[in-house]
């Protein structure tokens, strides 16, 4: 697992958020899916920040829309996880999950 | 121009012009029911956001724009007033002549044609050393410029050279338009080179 694969948290949430969503990942549909699972908006500048940043390390790929009238003539880019965003994406929740084992939390149940 | 373009344009200095269109087009969306309050935040905190992971995100590459900003924007600058410190010495015609009241022309000379022009090559020069990152090289540079200007003149002061009150504070707002010229030279090579691809 190379640097550029190793996830910071809000990385994390948009790759799951993208995942969730499926072929209907763009800007606005993410910030939305990100908003209604975990209670808080993500600021413009850093999701866009992020999904340029996933695409440079090629954890994420995308494509250009058509063009429609309510975006004032303008794409929608619709991304989708890589095959090496997958990669990082099993390796968060590995570590997430070998991280959580055998922790005691009183009065909180795991299901 | 409607605020849809002029947004696009701003975030094209920090974005490829198909991802700052999207963005765009993905706030235009919302824009009626949020705003233009809301609007301008997306754009102008997408841009900071953008800039300041150009900064971080390559570091090496920004200190070297920077350093090499700084040189090319100062040795060029300092050799013409070298020279022009030799020709007054050696040239007592010259000499007399610029400080006879004449003498202004060559300010004006220098301060609205030579300098402008050079900062603005710089800027170009920085569109092509940084061609994605162009508005953080600017930044790096000024910055650059900002810390010498700095050293240099607390140098100066603890070697006991009586410099005028405020010399720091005018040294580095003068920069300010100096640093507006090296941008408009930095966004007219990128719009260019973006034009010419697209």
């Amino acid at each position: 697992m190379s640097d550029a694969q190793i996830l910071g948290e809000f990385e994390h949430i948009v790759l799951l958020a993208i995942l969730r969503l499926g072929d209907k990942a763009y800007g606005v549909t993410i910030r939305n899916e990100i908003k209604e699972r975990t209670g808080r908006e993500p600021a413009p500048g850093a999701l866009y920040t992020t999904l340029d940043r996933l695409e440079d390390k090629s954890l994420l790929t995308s494509t250009m829309g058509d063009p429609t009238p309510e975006r004032g003539g303008r794409a929608k880019r619709y991304v989708r996880v890589s095959a090496r965003g997958m990669e990082a994406v099993n390796h968060a929740r590995q570590c997430y999950l070998r991280m959580w084992e055998g922790l005691p939390f009183p009065g909180v149940a795991y299901g | 121009m409607d605020k849809a373009r002029i947004a696009e344009r701003i975030l094209a200095l920090v974005l490829s012009p198909d991802r700052a269109a999207s963005a765009v087009g993905d706030w235009m969306e919302d824009a009626d029911v949020r705003g233009p309050v809301w609007f301008w935040s997306c754009v102008f905190r997408t841009a900071i956001s953008q800039v300041w992971s150009d900064l971080a995100g390559s570091p090496r590459l920004m200190v070297r724009v920077g350093l090499t900003g700084l040189c090319r924007l100062l040795l060029p600058l300092y050799g013409f007033g070298c020279l022009l410190d030799v020709l007054m010495t050696n040239l007592p015609a010259l000499r007399h002549w610029m400080w006879s009241g004449d003498g202004w022309r060559v300010t004006v000379l220098w301060n609205v044609v030579l300098l402008p022009v050079w900062l603005f090559q710089t800027g170009r020069w920085i569109a092509q050393r940084a061609p994605g990152p162009v508005a953080a090289g600017c930044i790096a540079i000024a910055f650059a410029v900002s810390i010498f200007t700095l050293v240099v003149d607390v140098s100066m002061w603890s070697a006991g050279v009586h410099l005028p009150p405020y010399t720091l504070a005018k040294g580095l707002a003068t920069q300010i338009p100096c640093n507006m010229v090296l941008f408009a030279g930095a966004v007219w090579t990128r719009r260019s080179s973006v034009g010419s691809t697209a």
